[in-house]
């Protein structure tokens, strides 16, 4: 079944090559090159899968504009930033937004083509069955489901993108080892990640845990080499 | 000239600009000098108009300056002490009441003070004197009221010529022998006088001398005696004196007591002869002006006229007010100071004795060659100075002689003592007051300066960093200090946005290089899946290779920026320095396997307050840093010892040292040590990174060379966890 794919982007070379990519992954493209005209082609129809560029011709923050927008016609609409803004700020404020994912540029094209399968996949699981689906992993206060990319920690949901539930899934699946920054880069599928990258999700993910508990302490890092899920849960 | 002013402090400079200002109570005191000299000016045309005047009234008055119109004063009398002019001709007969009540009143008394010779039973009312001098047309007439209580006349079978009461006459005339009268009495009546010699027992000549007459007549007290001598015998520049000589026993005629007109030491040498023209004395009383005394000069530079005293009489020291408020106490105190600081100028001083017979002041031979002068002279002990004007008498043509009116410049001396006094206690006070308002200004402003000083140097950090934009200006009154605060304060957000822009621009360059590198990188990756033949090309690797640079590069520029914000966010914990070190140089190892770590701790367990992650980041550039430098196959020391400031972190690597004046800059964003690997990134943003962490952890960071010589170490000084 194929699936339509709306990509927002201003330049045209890289809003080119994206549907180029994804076309040849064997989706239907369609792309738009600012707010009113994207909100304008979202009115008539609605697409399976948004990808987003946050600066729009001359709107700074046009793209989360029109997740905003989005959101209102779908809740459960897959939207993806894809940015070259890198700030913690901007990713917040694109995970307020109910973004699925916030991926930073340059992109690998195969990597892009993952990530849209993988979306894919949990919104067609989602749709069809009301509840979670079974749980994937339960380590202790964790439950993990890939399935419908949803995590919980002492049975509160927590709100993370794809590239952080990958890594903690991948952290939740060894526990007591320690996973490298080289391991964890893979990880996060993306074309180039620096060892800061990591630190950065790592983060950004203890944070969220925090959020629901202010006493986690079970990512634990391993100084100069990566970080571990702890082994008493 | 005034370099070394330049130098000098705020507070020094106004210093020197009080004492400065002591130049007007100096002006004020040239002004009062200036002023004491234009009075005594004054004060000498003062006196020149009244020499002047005085000397119109002598002018061709011949007979004043006549030889024989002086009159000898009595020996040892004070000039104001003359001969009067009698109303009449005396009628010898021993009864005074023919000389006229003015003259009666004069009548001097001698009892003691005119003995020089008595027993030691003398008793005073015994044997007294009352005298008087006087003369009429060439007649000199004296009068001796003695008290005595036995009158012993003369014996005619004693040899002895003095064997009872009798009188002794001494004329001393000038450069001469001295010519004795003895005056004996055998009875009431006319007293027989005889020309004696120095004994004044042996007549000179056989017979009395006609010359000198006297009346004897006994009274209730004792007896009187009028004496009679021609004028001529006299004359000038002699003196006269009396002998009054008691004779109390009866048997042995011995010589009592003795009453002497002039005092009689052993020594009896002729004194300085005085000749004072009695009417022109008369004339000058009149003229007298208190404080002054007027002298009358002739030819010769004889006095023959003074009168007048320069002293005033002593003034009675008023009780004054006391002091009752402060004020007046305060001026008090000051005065009584200042009397001691500016020598009140004395009341009483002593000037020539009004017995001198000779002026030779200099102005004098002026004056008498016609030319009224005025001058000034210090008194006889130099306490004050003494104005004097003199002026010609004239008759005719010729000069008489002249007048010479002196006064003491006491009275303006005292005006400026006082005018100083008041100028310098005002002064002191205006001044006092003044310097310290001053001393307290400028005090207030360096103080202002300093604070202001302070505030600009820790608003921007060593590094060059804008920490506090804001001036606290709210101290500073709207005036200039006031106003440079503020620009300060304007300058420094000034600088302070820009400082942002500058921290931005790296993440900005960094967001818009992005985006093309995305076209390549993207366009690299779909060519390489539509083109099968393409994979593996080298120039394909090469520009992927470029590409992967590339990003890193970026990625390097925006990460400075995200660990600021990231770590604004983080909380600090109690961290385990020395067991992270030991965790991460254990990693590390197998990473950098080109060279050897040796970590040294010396303690199992130091404590800093910090954010694991962000010190493994830091450690991560220290350790790149050292790897990069480094000479390969070498060892890189990681050590962490306790000072007494704090826990001291060094890695120390082999290798390039750093030139001198770089140690401070390599901490600083875009300042690359060198290049050693053209394929690796030089942004010289890894050790910015350092300091940023070092900076949040309050550490501080420094790089130095080796002592040998032979590589560099960085260091980061953490500070102590407060427990």
């Amino acid at each position: 079944m194929s699936h339509t794919i709306a990509i927002v982007e201003d330049d045209p070379h890289q809003r080119d090559n994206y549907a180029d990519a994804l076309r040849a992954q064997g989706h239907a493209v369609v792309a738009y090159s600012n707010k009113p005209t994207a909100l304008e082609g979202f009115k008539n129809a609605l697409p399976d899968l948004v990808i987003l560029d946050i600066m729009l011709e001359d709107e700074m923050d046009g793209g989360f504009d029109i997740c905003r927008e989005l959101r209102h016609m779908s809740p459960q609409l897959p939207i993806i930033f894809l940015t070259a803004r890198d700030s913690d700020i901007d990713r917040v404020s694109g995970l307020r937004l109910d973004a699925w994912d916030y991926i930073t540029k340059p992109v690998n094209l195969q990597f892009l083509g993952v990530r849209v399968a993988s979306l894919f996949r949990i919104a067609s699981t989602l749709k069809h069955a009301a509840d979670d689906g079974p749980v994937a992993l339960k380590l202790g206060d964790l439950e993990l489901n890939e399935a419908s990319l949803s995590v919980s920690w002492k049975e509160q949901p927590l709100n993370l993108t794809l590239t952080e539930f990958w890594v903690v899934e991948s952290l939740a699946h060894n526990v007591g080892k320690v996973k490298s920054y080289e391991a964890l880069m893979q990880v996060t599928k993306q074309s180039y990640v620096e060892k800061n990258t990591i630190n950065g999700y790592i983060r950004r993910i203890r944070k969220k845990f925090k959020q629901v508990d202010p006493e986690f302490e079970y990512i634990e890092t391993v100084f100069g080499t990566g970080y571990r899920w702890h082994k008493d849960t | 000239m005034l370099k070394w002013f330049r130098y000098l402090s705020i507070r020094s400079k106004l210093i020197w600009l009080v004492l400065a200002m002591f130049i007007i109570p100096w002006m004020g005191t040239r002004y009062v000098v200036e002023m004491k000299e234009f009075l005594l000016q004054g004060q000498k045309d003062a006196l020149l108009l009244t020499a002047g005047g005085i000397a119109t009234i002598l002018n061709d008055r011949t007979e004043l300056f006549e030889l024989d119109a002086g009159v000898p004063e009595l020996l040892g009398e004070k000039s104001d002490s003359f001969a009067y002019l009698l109303p009449r001709l005396i009628q010898l007969d021993g009864d005074a009441s023919d000389w006229g009540n003015n003259a009666l009143r004069e009548k001097r008394g001698f009892t003691e003070a005119g003995l020089n010779q008595c027993d030691a039973d003398y008793v005073p009312g015994n044997f007294a004197m009352q005298h008087l001098l006087g003369y009429r047309s060439d007649w000199l007439y004296a009068l001796f009221e003695v008290t005595d209580d036995k009158i012993i006349y003369r014996d005619l079978e004693r040899r002895k010529l003095g064997n009872g009461d009798h009188i002794r006459v001494l004329i001393q005339h000038p450069y001469g022998p001295l010519t004795r009268y003895t005056l004996v009495a055998r009875g009431p009546g006319r007293m027989t006088a005889y020309l004696v010699s120095g004994d004044w027992q042996s007549p000179l000549l056989g017979d009395p001398v006609d010359d000198v007459v006297a009346m004897l007549k006994e009274t209730d007290y004792g007896y009187a005696v009028e004496l009679r001598l021609p004028r001529y015998l006299v004359g000038r520049y002699s003196r006269l004196g009396f002998n009054i000589i008691d004779v109390d026993n009866h048997e042995t005629r011995e010589l009592r007591a003795k009453i002497s007109t002039y005092p009689q030491a052993e020594n009896t040498q002729p004194g300085r002869v005085l000749l004072t023209s009695p009417e022109i004395t008369q004339l000058l009383r009149g003229l007298n002006q208190p404080n002054s005394r007027i002298w009358v000069i002739d030819k010769q530079q004889q006095v023959r006229a003074v009168v007048g005293g320069l002293t005033p009489p002593r003034a009675v020291e008023k009780p004054g007010e006391q002091p009752v408020t402060w004020w007046q106490k305060l001026q008090r105190t000051i005065s009584t100071r200042l009397d001691a600081l500016l020598r009140r100028p004395d009341v009483v001083f002593e000037d020539l004795p009004s017995d001198i017979t000779v002026r030779r002041d200099e102005m004098i031979v002026d004056v008498l060659e016609g030319e009224p002068r005025s001058d000034t002279r210090r008194s006889v002990d130099k306490k004050v100075k003494i104005v004097m004007a003199g002026h010609p008498i004239r008759e005719g043509n010729s000069v008489l002689g002249m007048v010479m009116v002196e006064q003491s410049s006491h009275a303006i001396l005292r005006s400026q003592y006082e005018l100083l006094k008041s100028l310098a206690a005002s002064s002191l006070l205006v001044f006092a007051f003044v310097t310290l308002a001053l001393i307290a200004f400028a005090w207030r402003l360096t103080v202002r300066i300093g604070r202001l000083h302070d505030t600009t140097e820790k608003a921007i950090s060593p590094e060059g960093r804008v920490q506090d934009a804001n001036i606290p200006t709210r101290a500073y009154p709207r005036d200039e200090l006031g106003d440079l605060g503020r620009s300060i304060t304007s300058m420094l957000r000034r600088l302070s946005g820009y400082t942002h822009y500058l921290e931005g621009l790296p993440d900005t360059l960094a967001h818009e290089m992005n985006n093309p590198l995305n076209v390549v990188s993207s366009s690299l990756q779909i060519l390489e899946q539509e083109q099968e033949s393409i994979r593996g090309n080298k120039y394909m690797e090469r520009a992927q290779a470029g590409v992967q640079r590339l990003r890193h590069l970026l990625s390097s520029l925006t990460q400075a920026a995200n660990l600021e914000e990231a770590m604004r966010s983080e909380e600090r914990k109690r961290l385990n320095l020395a067991r992270l070190l030991r965790d991460y140089i254990g990693g590390s190892q197998a990473m950098f396997s080109l060279h050897r770590f040796k970590l040294s701790l010396q303690y199992k367990e130091m404590y800093i307050l910090g954010s694991g992650d962000h010190i493994a980041e830091l450690l991560d550039k220290l350790i790149d840093n050292a790897v990069q430098f480094g000479v390969p196959q070498t060892t890189i020391e990681v050590c962490l010892v306790e000072r007494e400031e704090g826990l001291l972190l060094t890695v120390t690597n082999e290798g390039a040292v750093i030139d001198e004046g770089q140690h401070e800059r390599v901490f600083d964003p875009m300042v690359s040590l060198g290049r050693k690997d053209a394929t690796t990134s030089h942004l010289g943003l890894g050790l910015y990174v350092v300091r940023l962490i070092a900076d949040y952890h309050q550490a501080r960071t420094w790089m130095a060379n080796r002592q040998d010589g032979t590589g560099v170490v960085v260091s980061v000084l953490f500070p102590f966890t407060e427990n």
